[in-house]
């Protein structure tokens, strides 16, 4: 494992306001697609629980539960008196986008639905792209 | 960390609480908010200590000992100090009183304070700085702020935010604050209370708030919603509703929309005023 | 907090006496210049210490929350971890100690300035300061700020000591502690003079009301908290204002009540004409008998003296109050004062004679060598024109006149009696109004005599006495023990050893004094000191004839009088006589009580004994003064006089006591009683309600 201390690569935290997922979970999820699109690797230190409740204005326990979640997740691990690391468990990753995309799919599908629009039309219009492409 | 039962309270001739209750627990965030006059820094003097209730209890947990005050960090809205003091003098004063043997004066540093100067001489922004240093430096189990942020410079402002989350950091502090501008303290606390008439209209953790409250935007009447505020346009209605469920609106030909915690506020205020 | 309190209660203590100081010294300069007065800073710290003081302990109380109040710190005090008591403890722990540091200075002060000795016990005095400062500070939790606040906890200051003083002293002291009937006097009065002279039990219940009002504001204080800041609910005294005032509006006239309903043992006797000399025991003053116009008389000098001077249209009344003379006018009532004594002299006496009235004052002035003497001088006052004239008659430098000797309408005699080895005397001729020195006749008739009989040689000339213009008597006398020479000196030059020496028993008589008045044409008396075993022999004899009518006076059995009484050795003194040509005199024993005879015909009556002193209410009076010039064998008695027609001895009495608060504020006030005994039987008169005076 290798802990590459100078660098602590960062991930985007955009929180939203509005948004009626909980802050905690906003962190999981950015941190979990950084993960996903290999901008945080294996071994990279993440920001302190104090650098990101300085840096975004949130509750350091709101910081701490989204990453002793996540590390009870397995994503990351900490040791004491360093730091938060990343863990890539290519299973668990794998599995995990799996979850992410199929989760985003159902919800598109639902979403088209809403419109009125059904799943063949769906089909059409995706070959029709597809096609284009 | 704090709790209250039964409490009643008078101003004067007015009652301000009737059999209120409220428990808070240790290291929990906790905003407390609602029109003005609803009595938000009455209940926070209550916690402070600076008030006694009329009847009811207030009990504070273990963490804050015999001597409650002592881990007690109460900032008010009057902010009251030795005017005459400098600020050198009223760290002293405040260091004996409350046993702290080093004081911490980065927060001054930053705000670029004289501590020769005396504190009637400063502004009202470098006022609320300075008491803050006070407070924190005794670095309190308790701490209950009442609504100081919204009238000092941004920079300020951002030093003062700062200094609290460095305080939270150290995880051993419950915070209650009352603010009405929720800009940039919003992902602070863990969970919201509104008061309404001098009793609680809404306790909620904040991460389960923003499922609970949505905006229901129609083009007809839709009976029967648990609204707590409702508006009506020429062209549509408006129910902020609350608790909401997805149930509430299937088949219902309207939309949903997310609230911020400004939004929500306002709504149950306006409720109040309707 | 303590240090915080120490330096803020400093502050104010500080800022105080450095006022009061400059205070001080600015009224002393002030009044130095403007008025031109022997004063010293001593005089005005001494009349303003003791306020000054109180004032000090009222502020130190009332400015207990004074920063909290004016910078809006109580919500951050009562946020601090200290407990209630803590901050009380602290607060009122470093007021106290600024108020020992006061009291401190105060004892260095009067330790080392006798004038500044506590007037006060001093822990009735330390008391008091405490009672001031704890109510003070229970009052001191009020809803205003700053100077403002000094004033509302001062307002309702006074009105709950005033409340506590008034009702105390009703309902307590009036009841318990006044044995005999009150004294008529105005509330003020009452408070100022009765209360004050024992201002023990009244300050002790003070300062327990104190320490009652300051336990109230403890309790109340612990449950104060940020909303309801007054510690004292006084607000809800307010309310009650209006019965209040009802309430002393009717206590006052339950006062009056007692007061009037009472008799007063208070005396009135008719002067002449319309005119009362009134005396309640505190005050004599003269008011008209309509009830209308007063004048507080001031007793603090040696006694009080009736004159009448007739003139063709009526008589005009004068009357000397041992300081001043005063020129009474009956029914238009006026009172002038047309004399007044210097305040740092001493009245040696007062003589009427062929319309004229001699004073005789001495006093303390420097010389030009700074040397303190005791100079005299002599003053006429002429009745008809009111008109004075002052000799200055110093026999000897440093020895003053003490008294006159004899006048016969011719002439005053002013010796001084002290010594007589010059023998200086003068004479001052009424007619001329010139003083002449008669000490050549004196010093030659002393060689003379000791020519004459050699056994004498060795004697010293202790008294001598002008019986007549033109006969003097000089009482000689070798040692203390050794007999007592008597020779008579007449103005042709003969000196023979008078007579009627045979009839003293020469070897138990230690002192002998001589006295002689002229009371009638035909006869005079001549009265001596007894012995323990014989009757005072009173000799009557006849001037004219120069040749002696023996008289031997009523025994003492017969007047009831009591033989052992004459173990003295102080003189007789004529008062006067009255209408009826009986002479009145009277003698001051050992134990300073007075014995009053009148000679009736040729009889030798007893009339009463006035004691020496008086107790009234548990004070001692004295009713002699304590002049040591009143003892004196030629010096008539100041406390009496005798008014044609109607006789009267005032005997005004000292009290013992001295009052440290009427001394306070009226340095040159003494207390007094007045008791006055009408001739012809010495009747001690009952005044009736009398009004008193405002000045």
């Amino acid at each position: 494992m290798q802990m590459n201390k100078s660098e602590t690569q960062s991930f985007e935290l955009n929180l939203n306001v509005k948004s009626a997922v909980p802050i905690f979970e906003q962190i999981k999820n950015a941190i979990k697609t950084a993960i996903f699109l290999k901008k945080l690797n294996e071994g990279h230190q993440l920001p302190s629980i104090r650098d990101l409740a300085l840096k975004h204005k949130i509750n350091p326990m709101t910081a701490l539960k989204a990453y002793s979640l996540l590390e009870i997740e397995g994503f990351l691990y900490s040791r004491r008196g360093s730091g938060f690391f990343v863990h890539v468990d290519r299973e668990k990753v794998k599995k995990e986008k799996q979850g992410v995309f199929e989760k985003e799919v159902k919800e598109f599908i639902e979403k088209i639905n809403d419109l009125g629009y059904s799943v063949s039309d769906l089909k059409n219009e995706l070959e029709k792209r597809l096609k284009g492409k | 960390m704090i709790r209250i039962k039964n409490l009643n309270y008078w101003f004067g001739s007015k009652r301000v609480f009737e059999n209120f209750s409220l428990e808070i627990r240790e290291n929990e965030a906790v905003l407390i908010t609602g029109s003005n006059g609803a009595g938000k820094t009455t209940l926070l003097r209550l916690m402070a200590g600076v008030f006694f209730p009329d009847s009811g209890t207030i009990e504070y947990g273990q963490a804050l000992g015999k001597n409650p005050k002592a881990g007690i960090g109460f900032i008010s809205d009057q902010i009251s100090l030795y005017q005459s003091m400098s600020l050198q003098e009223a760290i002293d004063f405040h260091c004996q009183v409350h046993h702290i043997k080093e004081f911490d004066a980065a927060m001054l540093a930053e705000a670029k304070l004289d501590r020769r100067k005396k504190i009637k001489d400063l502004s009202v922004g470098q006022k609320l700085i300075f008491h803050l240093s006070l407070v924190l430096s005794a670095r309190p189990r308790l701490l209950l702020l009442d609504e100081v942020l919204h009238a000092i410079d941004p920079y300020l402002r951002e030093i003062c935010i700062r200094y609290v989350l460095e305080l939270l950091t150290l995880g051993r502090t419950t915070l209650v604050m009352i603010n009405l501008n929720y800009y940039d303290i919003e992902y602070i606390p863990q969970r919201v209370i509104i008061l309404r008439n001098n009793a609680i209209a809404l306790d909620q953790p904040m991460d389960s708030l923003k499922d609970k409250v949505k905006k229901i935007v129609s083009k007809v009447e839709i009976p029967g919603l648990p609204t707590f505020h409702e508006r009506q346009f020429t062209d549509c209605f408006e129910y902020f509703v609350y608790p909401f469920e997805k149930s509430i609106v299937k088949n219902i030909d309207c939309e949903v929309f997310d609230l911020n915690l400004n939004d929500i506020v306002t709504a149950f205020i306006g409720g109040e005023y309707a | 907090m303590l240090k915080k309190e120490f330096k803020e209660a400093g502050k104010v203590f500080s800022y105080y006496c450095g006022f009061s100081m400059a205070l001080t010294v600015l009224a002393y300069l002030v009044i130095k210049l403007t008025f031109d007065q022997k004063l010293s800073l001593l005089d005005i710290v001494e009349l303003f210490i003791h306020p000054a003081m109180l004032l000090l302990a009222f502020i130190l109380g009332a400015s207990l929350f004074a920063r909290e109040k004016t910078e809006g710190a109580f919500e951050y005090l009562y946020s601090l971890p200290l407990s209630r008591g803590k901050v009380i403890a602290c607060k009122i722990l470093t007021r106290l100690f600024y108020l020992l540091v006061m009291l401190g200075i105060y004892t260095l002060l009067a330790l080392n300035t006798p004038s500044l000795k506590p007037l006060f016990k001093f822990p009735v005095l330390v008391s008091l300061y405490f009672s001031v400062f704890l109510i003070a500070a229970s009052l001191s939790l009020n809803r205003r700020k700053g100077a403002a606040s000094v004033f509302q906890s001062l307002f309702h200051f006074t009105w709950i000591s005033a409340a506590f003083f008034y009702f105390f002293y009703l309902a307590v002291y009036w009841q318990f502690t006044l044995k005999d009937q009150p004294r008529y006097f105005k509330s003020e009065n009452v408070f100022s003079k009765i209360v004050l002279e024992q201002p023990y039990g009244l300050i002790a219940s003070y300062f327990f009301l104190s320490l009652l009002l300051f336990a109230v504001f403890l309790f109340r204080f612990k449950r104060t908290d940020l909303k309801n800041q007054g510690a004292l609910p006084i607000w809800k005294f307010i309310r009650f204002a209006p019965i209040s005032i009802l309430v002393f509006i009717f206590a006052f006239f339950i006062q009056e009540y007692c007061l009037h309903g009472t008799k007063s043992p208070v005396f009135k006797y008719e002067l002449a004409g319309n005119l009362l000399l009134q005396s309640n025991g505190y005050d004599l003053f003269i008011h008209a008998s309509d009830g209308r116009r007063h004048l507080n008389l001031d007793l603090s000098g040696q006694g009080c003296h009736l004159f009448f001077h007739q003139e063709p249209k009526g008589k005009k009344y004068f009357l000397w109050t041992g300081l001043d003379l005063y020129r009474l006018e009956t029914g238009a009532y006026t009172v002038n004062k047309i004399y007044a004594i210097s305040s740092r002299d001493e009245l040696l006496f007062i003589k009427k004679s062929s319309g004229k009235l001699y004073i005789g004052e001495a006093g303390w002035s420097r010389t030009d060598k700074k040397q303190l003497i005791y100079k005299s001088k002599l003053v006429t006052i002429d009745l008809k024109t009111e008109k004075y004239l002052t000799h200055d008659v110093n026999l000897h430098e440093a020895k003053p006149i003490f008294l006159y000797t004899r006048d016969d309408n011719q002439g005053l005699c002013l010796s001084d009696i002290l010594t007589y080895d010059n023998g200086f005397i003068r004479s001052l001729d009424l007619k001329t109004g010139k003083v002449v020195s008669t000490d050549m006749k004196l010093n030659l008739a002393i060689e003379a005599i000791k020519l004459k009989y050699p056994a004498f040689a060795n004697y010293n000339l202790t008294q001598v006495q002008h019986v007549s213009r033109n006969r003097v008597m000089l009482g000689l006398k070798k040692s203390l023990n050794a007999p007592y020479i008597i020779f008579e000196i007449f103005d042709n030059g003969n000196i023979s050893p008078w007579p009627q020496s045979k009839y003293f028993p020469w070897t138990e008589v230690d002192t002998y004094y001589l006295f002689t008045k002229i009371s009638r044409d035909d006869v005079f008396l001549e009265a001596s000191s007894i012995t323990p075993k014989s009757l005072a022999p009173i000799f009557v004899s006849d001037f004219k004839e120069h040749g002696y009518a023996q008289f031997v006076a009523r025994t003492r059995n017969e007047s009831g009088y009591n033989n052992n009484e004459y173990n003295f050795n102080l003189p007789f003194c004529i008062i006067g006589s009255d209408q009826n040509s009986d002479i009145y005199f009277f003698h001051t024993k050992k134990d300073m009580s007075t014995t009053f005879f009148k000679i009736q015909g040729s009889d030798l009556i007893f009339i009463k004994e006035i004691p020496h002193s008086v107790s009234i209410n548990d004070h001692q009076y004295i009713l002699n003064s304590t002049s040591y010039l009143d003892f004196h064998y030629l010096q008539p008695d100041p406390n009496s006089f005798f008014t044609s027609g109607s006789g009267m001895v005032i005997k005004y009495g000292r009290s013992l006591d001295r009052n440290p608060i009427l001394k306070l504020f009226r340095p040159w006030t003494k207390n007094y009683v007045v008791k006055v005994f009408a001739f012809p039987e010495l009747k001690e008169l009952d005044f009736g309600d009398i009004r008193l005076i405002n000045e």
